[in-house]
């Protein structure tokens, strides 16, 4: 009985000084940042997201260092003279939903040439949810990488504040002591999604392709509120803030911000909803209030709300087919070859 | 298994260990076997089958033991004791609160199970009765039926139709019987523990075991659903005088547990399935994803076979080893010594030494009776992961390999590789090692991949 009890004991003594070392050194410092993509499996061409890893290779994941560890960003070389780098943040229809990584609007610029000959490198840090605070969270990141143009597709759903809380995705704090009992679903997804590494680097596969879904809804409810909200602009709940914040935190570096194209429903209470996000009359003055703020802050603005038509949406009225993204790509390559 | 019980059954086995006397422990094991049956036997479509089909595994227990066992006090003792078992649990549909219920959903009426315990009954007398030297008959039929439920159960085809008939009895319509409707738990083994026992009696071999005894063996919750099959008398030897070891036991379940839970289900994320077989578009990776897979396999199954072995000595019984190094052998007959050997030794009992003898009598070409027997017992052992082409063309593969390397043996003996110096001796030893490993992982193409196309598919990617 005694052999036992200090085999217990002995366990218990292990284990609290494994606790004690793992707080003093605190190692998802330095540990989220490395990862095996860009070594012994390429990088991802976009960040991790996913809800059915089995199958997706693939989940959701909210420490950005570990995000950014496994982007292809992370592992690429210098800039150098002839690169022109562009880096695509956003939401879901910029990440791809239902889109291989070179049907999305990253993979339809990349590889294009300017016409002073410099070659567009894109790279998409869009990240799959509605939300201001978090594209900022991205823009910080992005710019990090020395980018000659960002571009930020977004749509009135990322603006309510209430979009706002919980954002799926966070910084690491380092100021306070880590545990390693508070640590280990960040070090649980380290582990895993270098695990899904040989899958990534053997098949090319980052979602569920053959999720059955349904097509966007066309005939709407009567509602004409938005986000619980009745009135056309309901101004004090819109984060304006956070986009003006983004245009500031660019600076020198051109932005150029596009209004996502959505689907125009010919349905049922068509003539009061556009589809099943927004009433008319609220998205209209939002819209309005868009270009206005964009010209007023003199940044770069493309408005491509009506270029696509219905069946070029998937399975929601803002995710787009790759012949959708074509489209689009071909309207921001324009846009980049006059501004450039 | 599931961690719920393996820790369920730790604590209990951890308990009875704990107790002295014998008599006491036997009646304890016995019940826990039975109430294991039932409480570990996974969910059914097919209504209340979650009960009969362990209710039907102590039936054929009891009805091999009639025929094989003699009925002395203990037995009778025992017999009713499993018998009143099952009426136990069948009443706890009586108990108004469902959390309480040992099966997953209400057992059956009670005036059925009643019934049911009666044809056990009248069947266990009957055969008892039965002289166990005029019991060719009643032998046969009993050998029939493990392998025909053995044959349903491995047969999609075969279970779909099972599935259809037993969901008429159970007043649902078949038209949504599907082959995994036959859950039976564990009855791969239990079926290769009865017909040992069967065959050897039918050959004379004395057969000691009492009634609660043999229940013990064929159904020991550590061993129920993945083995390993150990001998009936080895068991009962063990039985008879356990010894109990805390320390050894711990350290073979967390072995167990940190190769089950851990480094199989880590390589479960990227080891070849029949859903990403064909996504691979570089070789290499598909490479890796099959070298995963043999890992992953040996991780998952010796796992669980060391949580078994582990759970056992808790009880002071010891099962014999299932895995011993299987991967770092240097040829396909000692990789087959190494992998899965309880099972690969009750084959070469049962099929491979018997049909050898047979065909070394009447004198056949020594080609030929090194290669049908082979082939033979590795088709089965193949069969028996599920009748299927692909499952057919692995054992094949592998009866091959074993062929050849005999061949090979006979061409460069151990002997003459002794001799070559301490280095090239240990390089020689390495590349065989991997030779072996890649063709054994090559074979698992066959085993873990659906259909005869899919494989072929697979293997030009891999060598494209």
């Amino acid at each position: 009985m005694k052999k036992y009890f200090r085999i217990c004991l002995f366990t218990l003594i292990a284990f609290a000084l494994f606790c004690g070392l793992y707080q003093a050194v605190s190692p998802m410092k330095f540990l989220g940042k490395i990862s095996f993509y860009n070594h012994i499996f390429p990088g991802r061409e976009r960040l991790p997201f996913g809800e059915s890893p089995r199958t997706a290779y693939n989940f959701s994941l909210s420490n950005m260092d570990i995000l950014f560890a496994s982007h292809k960003i992370s592992g690429a070389e210098e800039k150098v003279p002839g690169e022109f780098r562009v880096i695509v943040i956003g939401d879901s229809s910029s990440w791809g939903i239902l889109l291989r990584p070179e049907e999305t609007l990253t993979g339809k610029l990349d590889g294009r040439f300017l016409p002073d000959g410099r070659k567009i490198v894109c790279y998409n840090l869009a990240y799959p949810t509605l939300s201001l605070a978090k594209d900022l969270l991205l823009l910080d990141r992005a710019l990090s990488f020395s980018p000659d143009l960002i571009l930020w597709p977004l749509t009135l759903e990322s603006f309510p504040v209430d979009k706002q809380e919980n954002a799926p995705l966070k910084e690491p704090v380092f100021t306070e002591k880590h545990s390693f009992l508070n640590d280990r679903k960040e070090l649980a997804d380290w582990v895993r999604l270098q695990l899904y590494g040989p899958m990534w680097a053997g098949t090319g596969i980052d979602q569920d392709y053959s999720v059955p879904y349904a097509p966007p809804q066309t005939d709407l409810s009567e509602d004409l509120s938005f986000h619980g909200m009745e009135g056309v602009l309901p101004e004090i709940s819109l984060s304006w803030e956070l986009l003006e914040e983004g245009i500031r935190k660019c600076g020198n570096v051109p932005l150029l911000i596009i209004n996502e194209p959505m689907l125009i429903s010919s349905g049922l209470h068509s003539d009061l909803r556009y589809n099943f996000y927004y009433p008319k009359q609220t998205y209209d003055a939002w819209r309005r209030e868009l270009t206005q703020k964009a010209a007023e802050w003199g940044t770069d603005f493309l408005d491509l709300w009506d270029l696509l038509p219905n069946d070029f949406f998937t399975n929601s009225a803002i995710h787009y087919n790759a012949e959708g993204a074509t489209m689009i790509a071909e309207q921001v390559y324009q846009r980049i070859c006059t501004s450039e | 298994m599931t961690i719920l019980h393996i820790g369920v059954l730790a604590a209990f086995l951890t308990l009875l260990g704990l107790i002295k006397n014998q008599k006491a422990i036997h009646s304890i094991l016995l019940l826990g076997s039975i109430l294991f049956c039932f409480w570990a036997q996974p969910a059914v479509p097919i209504r209340h089958f979650d009960f009969w089909f362990p209710a039907s595994t102590l039936t054929l227990v009891l009805w091999t033991w009639a025929f094989c066992g003699e009925f002395g006090k203990d037995s009778v003792i025992d017999f009713i004791i499993i018998l009143c078992g099952i009426l136990s649990i069948g009443a706890t549909r009586f108990i108004p609160d469902e959390r309480f219920l040992i099966t997953r959903t209400l057992p059956p009426l009670f005036y059925k199970i009643g019934i049911f315990c009666a044809i056990t009954a009248v069947g266990t007398l009957f055969l008892a009765k039965i002289p166990r030297k005029s019991g060719r008959i009643a032998f046969s039929v009993l050998i029939g039926l493990i392998i025909l439920i053995m044959v349903i159960l491995k047969m999609p085809v075969l279970a779909q139709a099972f599935s259809g008939v037993l969901r008429r009895i159970a007043g649902q319509s078949s038209e949504n019987a599907l082959p995994d409707d036959i859950r039976w738990l564990g009855f791969s083994y239990i079926a290769f523990r009865l017909l040992s026992v069967l065959i050897d009696c039918s050959k004379g071999r004395s057969f000691e075991l009492s009634c609660g005894e043999f229940l013990i063996y064929v159904c020991f919750p550590p061993a129920l659903t993945a083995g390993p099959i150990d001998q009936a008398d080895a068991f009962r030897k063990k039985l008879s005088s356990p010894h109990p070891d805390y320390l050894s036991a711990a350290e073979r379940i967390a072995l167990g547990l940190f190769r089950k839970f851990i480094l199989a289900d880590a390589l479960a994320r990227f080891s070849l399935s029949p859903v990403n077989a064909l996504q691979f578009t570089k070789p290499f990776w598909a490479w890796v994803s099959l070298a995963a897979y043999s890992l992953q396999l040996f991780f998952d199954f010796a796992g669980y076979s060391d949580i078994a072995v582990g759970l056992g000595l808790l009880v002071g019984i010891r099962l014999p080893e299932n895995f011993r190094h299987p991967y770092l052998q240097p040829d396909l007959s000692k990789f087959w010594n190494s992998w899965h050997i309880t099972l690969t030794q009750w084959v070469r009992s049962y099929v491979f030494n018997p049909l050898t003898r047979k065909l070394k009598k009447k004198k056949f070409p020594e080609f030929f009776t090194l290669l049908i027997p082979q082939i033979c017992t590795m088709g089965i052992i193949g069969l028996w992961h599920g009748v299927r082409l692909n499952f057919l063309i692995w054992g094949i593969w592998h009866a091959l390999g074993l062929f050849c390397h005999q061949i090979w043996s006979k061409f460069v003996p151990d002997a003459k590789i002794r001799t070559l110096p301490g280095l090239w001796k240990k390089l020689y030893r390495i590349i065989l090692t991997v030779l072996t490993f890649v063709f054994v992982s090559l074979g698992w193409v066959w085993f873990v991949l659906p259909d005869f196309p899919s494989a072929i598919q697979f293997f030009s990617r891999l060598f494209s």
